[in-house]
């Protein structure tokens, strides 16, 4: 289920590639410090969406069966992991929103 | 690509506690009825076992046994007390497992965001 | 532990509740019933509880068996009554019709405790499912 999502990782080092043979060879970029740049904000997000949508399906399961301890544990779990998929997809659309500004732009 | 043994797991359990609701109904309507015993549905372990060997739940209705309660002196053994707790816990637990299989399609439907 | 286990255990309580409230109801029942005396007068039912697994978490309340009170009852003097003996006694059970409606309310409002047990929980758990909705 995460397929769709998991591809992002991929098309996003497409567009620091863009970024750096789109004519911006003249110019020194700015390093990045490491670990905020967005690749690794958004591959960040997609571990933390899968950890928690593993643990909301568990308890989903465990919910199904009876056995759940806490309904607020698996309330919580399933907030989060809707939360997470959220975070996920508006970076994405962000980034794709950026690939296509940037690819309007005339040069 | 769309149902995952989660989602089925919980229609699973859906079904499961709509025939303890019936079941338990049917228990209270017949409190009086002699010769009569209570009616205990149980889909619980076979879905604790298929999710355990990692079989995809069988969606469907659960074993339904004769309670083995002590039974009055005109044969019926329907205790009215177990019957409508029984009923209480069944309805939140459908609402739970409503809850569980809503926030899965949500889960979904937000993943199709392109705004 | 089951996900919603406040409900069996308050429907416990109402189980044994409701047996106390039948034994008391079956001694008010029978307090004017005679027996010759070569018989044992009708004796005062009571129900004995106690905790289900005590101390393992289990919680829940059993009922553990009746006990039975005095069977000497009181020796009343009716030579009318058709089972009075030679001396014209009958016996009539021991119960005080005081003690078993001050029982029959006490166990009244224990049935109604539990009753309230069970609908706050419905209500801490209606909300808990509402956990997280936007």
């Amino acid at each position: 289920m995460t397929s769709p999502i998991s591809g992002i990782s991929s098309a996003l080092s497409g567009i620091q590639g863009l970024g750096a043979a789109s004519g911006l060879a003249g110019t020194t970029p700015a390093a990045p410090s490491s670990g905020t740049d967005f690749a690794s904000v958004l591959t960040g997000a997609v571990d933390e969406l899968n950890s928690t949508q593993a643990t909301a399906d568990s308890l989903a399961a465990q919910a199904a069966t009876g056995d759940l301890d806490d309904v607020h544990d698996y309330m919580i779990a399933s907030a989060e992991a809707r939360l997470a998929t959220d975070t996920v997809v508006t970076l994405k659309n962000s980034a794709v929103a950026a690939f296509t500004e940037i690819m309007r732009m005339n040069v | 690509m769309i149902t995952d043994t989660t989602m089925t797991a919980l229609h699973a359990a859906l079904s499961g506690l709509q025939q303890r609701q019936e079941v338990t109904a049917d228990n209270i309507a017949n409190i009086d009825t002699p010769g009569y015993l209570a009616g205990r549905v149980d889909f619980e372990s076979t879905l604790r076992s298929e999710l355990a060997s990692g079989q995809s739940a069988t969606v469907g209705d659960g074993a339904v046994r004769q309670s083995m309660d002590p039974t009055r002196t005109n044969g019926n053994n329907v205790n009215l007390d177990a019957e409508v707790t029984i009923a209480t816990e069944t309805g939140l637990r459908y609402q739970l497992a409503l809850n569980a299989l809503n926030g899965k399609y949500d889960v979904l439907r937000s993943a199709l965001r392109t705004s | 532990m089951s996900t919603f286990d406040s409900f069996r255990i308050a429907g416990s309580g109402l189980y044994a509740n409701r047996k106390w409230m039948d034994a008391v109801s079956d001694n008010i029942t029978n307090i004017n019933t005679a027996t010759s005396t070569d018989q044992s007068a009708f004796q005062e039912r009571m129900i004995v509880v106690e905790a289900a697994d005590y101390g393992s978490g289990q919680g829940g309340v059993r009922v553990a068996g009746a006990e039975f009170g005095p069977a000497e009852g009181r020796l009343v003097h009716e030579p009318d009554d058709p089972l009075a003996d030679a001396d014209g006694y009958v016996r009539y059970p021991d119960i005080d019709l005081g003690d078993q409606m001050t029982q029959l309310i006490m166990a009244q409002r224990s049935y109604q405790a539990n009753l309230a047990s069970i609908e706050r929980a419905t209500d801490a758990y209606q909300a808990a499912l509402q956990l997280g909705k936007g």
